[in-house]
C-alpha cells in the first residue's frame, strides 16, 4: 500500500484522486464500483455530500455516482 | 419478413426513448416465461421497407453478469431467445461507462449494431465522436441517431435490415490474459463461455478453469473481476483515444450546477418537499374542472337513460339497474381519471428529467438509519400513482432480502386509486381551509408507516448485512413530450381497463347482492350483502365504523379501492352527491378518518397481491404480506380511533 493514500472518505469536496484499491468485503460492492469505471488508477473528483453529510458523490470516467461514506472508508486513493 | 430486434443498453441511454419512437402506440406489456424469472417485457413492432420488426426492450443494464435481476433479465433473453439483431444504445456522453456493457454484448457473438444517442449533448459537452473510427476499432456498425426525433432513425432500421453478420472481432484484453483465453478456447468453449466461466466461480467447475483463474490471480495480484474490469477499460481507453476528439476542456456541466442547489446541504429536503406539495396541488386543483366535465356527463348520460326507460316503461329495477348501478358505479369511479392522469404525468416528468436518483440520494441516509436503502424510496414514490409498477420497480435492488422488503413497503404508499375515497370523504368531513391538509397527512402517513414497519422488520424478519449503496447521477434531461404522453396514455387506458374488466362486474356483484334475495329492501340488512356486513362489521367497530356497509365496501376494495365509493354508492342506492347526507349520519370526522387510514393501509388490490406474488415467486410470502398489511391497518385504524376519542375529537 501506498504511503500516501487515503480512504476516499477523506477527500474533501471539489478534491480529486487516484484509485488505489477496493477494499470492501462485499464482491457486490466491488463489482459495481469495477463495472463503473472505479478501476486501479482511474481519476476521481469529489463534487460533494448529501444533504444528510452522506452519500458522497463523485465523478468516474464523466459520470457521477454517489457511495455512502461507510463504503468510501474501504476505497484507498491517492490524492491528487 | 420478421425480425426481432433487442434493445440493450445502459439505464438511462435513451433506450425506452427510442422503443417508443420505434413502436409508437404500438407496443404491449407482454408475459415472458425467462429461464430464471417470470417476468413482463415490453413488446413493440414497426414495420420499414417491406420487413416487421419485433421490438423487445430489455431492462437497463451496466453489465451482463447476471448480478441484479435486471441483469438476469436481459442475459437470459440474449442468451436463450437468439433475437435477430442486438441493438445497443449507447449514451454518447457516457461513451466510456457505456462501452463496457458493448463489449459484453459483441463477445456474446450475435450480430449487433451500436446506436450512438445523445449527440448534441455529446458535442455540446466538448467532444465529438469519430462514428466510422469507432465502428473500425469495434468491429460494429456504429449509427448515429436521436432518440428524441427521427435523426438516423430511417439509417437504423436500415441497418437493422442488412445486419447478418455476426461481430467481425472480439475486444482483445492483455497478452497474458488473451493467451489464456485463447487456451481454453481450444478445449471447446466459446470465447464468452470462457470469460464467464473465469468470472462466475463455481463450485463443479473444470479443473482447468480454476487452475487458469488461480494462475492469473497470481500474476496480476488482483482479484479476477479486477483483472477484467481492468482490461476491459483498458481496451476501451485505447478505442477512445481513437475515435474520440476533445474539442475543448470540461463542457458546461449544466447538471453538475443544477445539484449544486437540488442537493445543497440547506435547500435539498426544502426543494424536495417544495416538489412534492407542487405535485398534489397541480393533481388536485388542475384535475377539479375536468372532474366537474365528467361529473356533468355522466349526469346527462344518467338522466337521458332513465327518461328513455321509463317512456320504453321498462320496469323499475331495470332503470335503477342502469342508472344507479352501471352509470352512477362507473361514473363514480372514471370522475377520478383525470387526478390519476396528472398523478401518473407529474411521476414520468420527475423520472424522466433524472430528478428520482436525487431523490434516493438525498434520503438514503435517513433510509440507511432506517437499515433500509434509499434506492429503495424510488419504488415508494412511484407508488403513488400505482403499486404494481412501483413493485416492479424494486428490481433494480441488488440485494434479494431488501428488494422483498422494499416490495413489502411499497403498498403503504397511497396509490391513485385510494384517491377517490380520500376526495369523498375528505369533502364532506373537513373544512375547505383543512381539506388539502388531512389529504396531505394520509400520504405522509402511508410513508410514516412504510418506514416504521420497515425498520422493524429489518430488525426481525428481515435481518441481515445490508448491501452497499451505488447509484448513478443520471445527468438532467428535459422530458421529451412524447415520453411523458405516452407514459400518460399507458397508465390512463391501463385505469380504463381496469374501471371495466374489475370494478365493472364488482358494482354488478354489489348490486346484485344487495338485491338479492328477491323482495328484501335495496342493500337491508337481510340482502345477502347486508348479512355478509352484518358479520364482519364487529371486526371494525372498535375503529369507529362498525356498520354493515362499511364492512361490505372493504370486502369490495379488495378488487380494487376505487370500488369502495362505488359500492358505498351502490349500497345506499344514491348517486355521488347523496352520499353527502348518508354518510353523516354513519361517519363523524374522526370515524371518517379512521376508514382513511384503514382504506390506506389494509390490502392495496388483487393486481398489487398478483404483482407480489409474480416478483418474489412466493405465495407464502404473498400471503404473509395480506395478513400483515390487514394487521398493520386494523392496529394504525386503532390507534388513532381510540387516541382521538380519548383526546376529545
Amino acid at each position: 500500500m501506498s504511503q500516501n493514500s487515503v480512504p476516499l472518505s477523506e477527500i474533501k469536496k471539489f478534491g480529486s484522486a487516484e484509485i488505489l484499491s477496493i477494499n470492501s468485503s462485499s464482491e457486490e460492492f466491488t463489482t459495481r464500483l469495477l463495472e463503473l469505471g472505479m478501476t486501479k488508477g482511474s481519476k476521481i473528483k469529489v463534487d460533494g455530500r448529501a444533504p444528510l453529510g452522506d452519500p458522497i458523490m463523485l465523478s468516474v470516467r464523466g459520470c457521477r455516482i454517489a457511495i455512502r461514506k461507510k463504503d468510501a472508508k474501504n476505497i484507498r486513493v491517492i490524492p491528487k | 419478413m420478421n425480425i426481432t430486434v433487442a434493445l440493450a443498453g445502459n439505464p438511462n441511454c435513451g433506450k425506452t426513448t427510442l422503443f417508443n419512437n420505434l413502436t409508437g402506440m404500438r407496443h404491449h406489456v407482454g408475459n415472458w416465461p425467462g429461464k430464471t424469472v417470470t417476468i413482463d417485457r415490453k413488446e413493440g413492432k414497426t414495420s420499414f421497407e417491406g420487413h416487421t420488426f419485433e421490438i423487445i426492450d430489455l431492462p437497463g443494464t451496466y453489465s451482463l453478469s447476471g448480478r441484479s435481476l435486471e441483469e438476469k433479465i436481459a442475459d437470459d433473453f440474449i442468451k436463450n431467445e437468439t433475437p435477430d439483431v442486438i441493438v445497443n444504445i449507447i449514451d454518447a456522453v457516457h461513451l466510456e461507462r457505456n462501452l463496457y456493457l458493448t463489449l459484453q454484448l459483441i463477445e456474446v457473438g450475435r450480430p449487433i449494431i451500436i446506436a450512438l444517442n445523445m449527440n448534441k449533448y455529446a458535442e455540446a459537452e466538448g467532444f465529438v465522436i469519430d462514428e466510422k473510427k469507432l465502428s473500425a476499432m469495434l468491429g460494429v456498425r456504429v449509427i448515429k441517431i436521436e432518440a428524441i426525433d427521427e435523426t438516423g432513425k430511417k439509417d437504423l432500421l436500415k441497418a437493422v435490415i442488412n445486419c447478418k453478420e455476426k461481430p467481425q472481432k472480439y475486444p482483445t484484453y492483455g497478452a497474458e490474459l488473451e493467451s489464456h483465453l485463447t487456451e481454453l478456447t481450444y478445449s471447446g468453449l466459446t470465447r464468452r463461455e470462457a470469460v464467464l466461466a473465469l468470472l462466475n466461480k463455481a463450485d463443479d467447475e473444470p479443473e482447468k478453469i480454476t487452475s487458469t483463474r488461480k494462475h492469473l490471480e497470481s500474476i496480476f495480484g488482483s482479484n479476477i473481476d479486477e483483472i477484467f474490469a481492468d482490461n476491459r477499460y483498458a481496451y476501451i481507453a485505447g478505442v477512445l483515444n481513437e475515435a474520440v476528439h476533445t474539442m475543448s476542456a470540461g463542457g458546461k456541466n449544466q447538471s453538475g450546477r443544477i445539484d449544486k442547489i437540488i442537493t445543497n446541504k440547506w435547500l435539498g429536503f426544502p426543494i424536495f418537499l417544495g416538489i412534492m406539495y407542487l405535485i398534489f396541488q397541480a393533481v388536485f386543483t388542475l384535475g377539479a374542472p375536468l372532474m366537474e366535465g365528467i361529473d356533468f356527463i355522466f349526469g346527462q348520460l344518467g338522466e337521458i337513460c332513465s327518461t328513455g326507460l321509463t317512456t320504453v316503461s321498462a320496469p323499475e329495477w331495470m332503470t335503477s339497474f342502469v342508472v344507479d348501478g352501471v352509470i352512477g358505479g362507473m361514473g363514480s369511479v372514471i370522475i377520478f381519471l383525470p387526478n390519476i392522469i396528472l398523478m401518473f404525468l407529474m411521476l414520468a416528468i420527475l423520472e424522466q428529467s433524472g430528478y428520482m436518483a436525487r431523490v434516493a440520494v438525498l434520503m438514503d441516509s435517513i433510509m440507511h438509519k432506517l437499515g433500509l436503502h434509499g434506492k429503495s424510496f424510488i419504488p415508494m414514490i412511484l407508488g403513488f400513482g400505482c403499486g404494481v409498477p412501483a413493485i416492479m420497480g424494486a428490481r433494480a435492488m441488488e440485494n434479494r432480502r431488501e428488494r422483498n422488503l422494499t416490495i413489502l413497503l411499497t403498498p403503504f404508499m397511497s396509490c391513485s386509486a385510494r384517491l377517490p375515497v380520500y376526495l369523498l370523504l375528505v369533502g364532506i368531513f373537513f373544512a375547505p381551509e383543512i381539506q388539502g391538509l388531512v389529504m396531505f397527512s394520509l400520504y405522509l402517513l402511508g410513508v410514516a408507516v412504510a418506514l416504521i414497519t420497515g425498520f422493524l422488520l429489518r430488525k426481525t424478519l428481515f435481518r441481515g448485512e445490508e448491501s452497499a449503496f451505488v447509484i448513478e447521477m443520471p445527468p438532467y434531461r428535459l422530458p421529451t413530450i412524447k415520453g411523458v404522453v405516452l407514459h400518460m396514455w399507458d397508465n390512463a387506458v391501463e385505469f380504463l381497463k381496469r374501471a371495466g374488466v374489475i370494478i365493472f362486474p364488482a358494482v354488478l356483484v354489489i348490486w346484485l347482492l344487495a338485491t338479492l334475495p328477491l323482495g328484501v329492501e335495496y342493500g337491508s340488512s337481510e340482502s345477502i350483502i347486508g348479512i355478509i356486513g352484518s358479520a364482519i362489521a364487529p371486526i371494525f367497530a372498535p375503529l369507529g365504523f362498525g356498520f354493515a356497509e362499511a364492512g361490505v365496501s372493504l370486502v369490495m376494495g379488495l378488487l380494487a379501492k376505487e370500488v369502495v365509493v362505488g359500492s358505498l354508492a351502490t349500497l345506499y342506492g344514491v348517486a355521488e352527491d347523496g352520499l353527502a347526507g348518508v354518510l353523516t349520519g354513519v361517519f363523524t370526522p374522526l370515524s371518517a378518518y379512521s376508514f382513511m387510514v384503514f382504506v390506506l393501509l389494509y390490502i392495496p388490490c388483487f393486481a398489487a397481491l398478483l404483482t407480489i406474488k409474480k416478483e418474489t415467486r412466493s405465495w407464502k410470502f404473498t400471503a404473509g404480506a395480506a395478513l400483515f398489511y390487514c394487521v398493520t391497518a386494523w392496529i394504525v385504524s386503532f390507534i388513532i380511533f381510540q387516541g382521538g376519542t380519548l383526546l376529545g375529537f
